[in-house]
């Protein structure tokens, strides 16, 4: 088959990055109101994790052991059967702790927001237990829940719930993780008919008691069986490579400015401009000269160019700089393979077990515990960055010059510096033949003898264009 | 008025577009191997890749045009509008094997002085969260008629697809583009669905029936990157279709 395999012709470098301290740095998309913080995660596909599905004799002998109100029987009929086995699970929960003025946080009115919020977490955390997804659930869940253990009543009942097959009990995870608030709704109404078959519960109340009885759904088990191939989709900690590109190179490039030019205070907008890239004004409107306003910023101003940014009525168009970072470890092993880190002997440990939680207390009025997430001390991470065609040589001298600051002392990355997290040394793995740090000799030469306009452009905003552009 | 740059940036497009022999065009394919995901809002389509790279090839960061420009590119015209502007013979990219979809954020930081001013009561730093969906997913498939070999050329300069290119989405392993075999064919229908943004004038010289299902969009690359002058009515990719019409292929 005539095939041609294109490679881009970047100039890329392998770096890999190594945390002295732990990490803290946290997910922004969840936006849940607990005092406990998961590590950034990101989706990846990888194999099925092999386990045991249910025979249509099991399956039948859940339904017999969990039926659901008549009421809900249609409701429940549209499910698969891991969501079945997810609302059972969840319905087992609020029978036990819910119940009347309620048991740990699962009380107030807040109680339905606490067990979304914690049951989110404990679907994440639970992916990478080593014991069986459904009881790291309920564990971290008693934990986060402030739950006592069950009554002896429910032994039998809830290891029958939490020895199901390992295949069935991943599936169901998925459904905690994935529809966790629709999961709560369903075993909330599922609760409340429950408890309405009670006359004496439905007097009290003040409502019509259900008359019907309760009905044992049926799943058939074709519907389970996984294809050969099957993936699944994980939730991995990762470090964000925004926040790599920041830490390694936009904020030390700004610093090494200041200290080469020995710059005298300048206004925000240009700290905001190489410190952070900056933002276009609202309603600023961009130059009509733009291309040639970028030009001269970036010729200017060399770690512009590598870094991009935008000016007040503009953006200056793609930086010459790009990466990425990627965690090294046993389930990212497709995406390292051909990478220098590939055989790294930490790209055989799981993600997971390179996590830990920290609890630590702040003093308002009166103290509170909060609880995160970090990967340890000794996880790495593998960083590509690459330089695009035609990245001309004072560029490509920020860059080493950026490579010699990160490569000759410890950098920080993440949240929690002050308290000593984050702390990370960066080696350079690979870098194309004749690479060398020297080249940030020639930038660094040409911002010293360039120094007093370099400095006049910084103060008065203009970086070079005769007009103020910040 | 043109200044004496953009005068020049036309003279380069010209004469890029000198190469270009349409009795060399083929049906080709090309599969984006990604390291694991890219950042997307729209599907990416095939000719806007290749004319970010054109774009590269000829100006690098520096993009020379403000208004809409037609980017000549090495691939075959289905149609044109009363602008000239051209509905070029190439699909979206659409990921093929195992593949999910996740939401990212990135925070977008300000000037320190700013921090603690900027802080909202709805959680720190809200107020610069971006949301950015991903496609988790190594591979991804477009297919188009042109010249090959300037068709990887132009690949070439491409190194990430997608959004969020400098930030770790998108980053390509390698392009393999594939040509001259009995499966690889180019059609604007594709299992009952559009392959590409077409505009609705074009759909009826093309003779596309389509479900009317239409909106204000892009569909030419001119400029090679988000531009509103160059919208119009299109049936977005996806949209059901019937009647497959390559002898329109001009």
């Amino acid at each position: 088959m005539p095939t041609i395999t294109v490679v881009p012709l970047t100039e890329h470098h392998d770096f890999l990055i190594t945390a002295l301290q732990p990490i803290s740095h946290h997910d922004p998309v969840l936006q849940d109101d607990s005092n406990r913080t998961l590590f950034n995660r990101t989706r990846r596909v990888v194999a099925a994790i092999p386990g045991a599905f249910p025979t249509q004799e099991q399956i039948d002998a859940f339904c017999q052991a969990w039926p659901v109100p008549a009421d809900l029987a249609p409701v429940i009929a549209d499910l698969t059967f891991p969501e079945y086995v997810a609302a059972t699970f969840v319905q087992v929960l609020l029978a036990l702790y819910a119940g009347g003025e309620g048991t740990g946080l699962l009380s107030g009115t807040d109680r339905y927001v606490h067990l979304t919020d914690r049951l989110c977490q404990a679907a994440v955390i639970a992916q990478g237990s080593r014991v069986r997804p459904l009881v790291a659930v309920w564990d971290l869940l008693s934990d986060s829940l402030l739950l006592p253990p069950p009554p002896s009543s429910w032994d039998a009942r809830l290891l029958s719930l939490w020895s199901l097959p390992l295949g069935l009990q991943y599936q169901s995870l998925r459904v905690l993780q994935e529809h966790t608030s629709s999961v709560v709704v369903l075993a909330r109404a599922w609760n409340e008919a429950r408890k309405l078959l009670s006359p004496a519960y439905a007097e009290k109340v003040g409502q019509a008691p259900l008359l019907e009885a309760t009905i044992a759904p049926r799943f058939s088990v074709t519907d389970l069986v996984p294809a050969a191939d099957e993936r699944v989709v994980l939730d991995l900690p990762t470090l964000s490579a925004n926040a790599v590109r920041n830490r390694l190179f936009r904020t030390p490039l700004w610093w090494h400015l200041v200290q080469t030019l020995n710059l005298p205070p300048v206004p925000v907008e240009v700290e905001d401009f190489f410190c952070a890239g900056g933002g276009i004004k609202a309603g600023a409107q961009e130059p009509g000269n733009v291309a040639e306003l970028a030009r001269q910023i970036r010729t200017t101003f060399p770690s512009v160019d590598l870094l991009g940014g935008n000016i007040a009525g503009a953006n200056l168009r793609d930086s010459y700089l790009q990466l990425s970072v990627h965690l090294v470890c046993r389930e990212n092993a497709d995406v390292l393979e051909g990478t220098p880190a590939a055989d790294l002997p930490e790209a055989k440990l799981s993600a997971f077990d390179l996590l830990d939680t920290v609890t630590l207390t702040r003093r308002g009025d009166d103290q509170m515990l909060f609880t995160f997430e970090t990967v340890c001390a000794g996880t790495k991470f593998y960083l590509r960055t690459d330089l695009l065609p035609g990245c001309p040589e004072l560029t490509r001298g920020a860059f080493a010059c950026a490579v010699r600051l990160f490569l000759s002392d410890w950098q920080t990355v993440g949240g929690q510096a002050a308290r000593g997290y984050g702390y990370i040394r960066v080696e350079h793995l690979a870098s194309p033949p004749g690479w060398t740090t020297d080249l940030a000799d020639a930038y660094e030469t040409y911002l010293r003898d360039h120094r007093d306009q370099l400095v006049a452009w910084l103060l008065d905003r203009t970086l070079g264009t005769g007009k103020v552009v910040l | 008025m043109l200044t004496l740059e953009q005068i020049a940036a036309h003279q380069a497009l010209a004469s890029f577009a000198v190469q270009y022999d349409p009795a060399q065009y083929v049906p080709f394919r090309v599969e984006a191997v990604v390291r694991d995901r890219i950042a997307e809002r729209d599907p990416i389509h095939l000719d806007a890749v290749l004319a970010w790279g054109l774009a590269w090839t000829l100006f690098g960061p520096y993009y020379p045009f403000t208004w809409p420009v037609v980017l000549p590119l090495p691939l075959a015209i289905l149609w044109e509008d009363w602008q000239q502007r051209p509905l070029y013979a190439a699909t979206v990219f659409r990921p093929v094997g195992p593949v999910t979809t996740d939401i990212e954020a990135i925070i977008r930081r300000e000037a320190p002085q700013r921090w603690v001013a900027q802080t909202s009561s709805s959680g720190r730093f809200m107020g610069r969260r971006a949301y950015i969906p991903m496609t988790v997913g190594t591979r991804y498939v477009a297919e188009g008629i042109g010249d090959v070999s300037l068709v990887c050329e132009l690949l070439a300069k491409v190194a990430r697809l997608g959004k969020l290119r400098h930030k770790g989405p998108g980053e390509l392993v390698c392009w393999r583009v594939t040509y001259d075999e009995p499966d690889v064919t180019f059609s604007l229908v594709r299992d009952g669905r559009l392959t590409r943004a077409v505009p609705v004038a074009a759909a009826r010289a093309l003779g596309l029936a389509c479900a009317a299902t239409t909106t204000r969009g892009g569909w030419t690359p001119s400029p090679a990157y988000w531009h509103p002058a160059t919208w119009a009515e299109i049936y977005p990719p996806g949209t059901p279709a019937e009647r497959i019409e390559t002898d329109a292929v001009a």
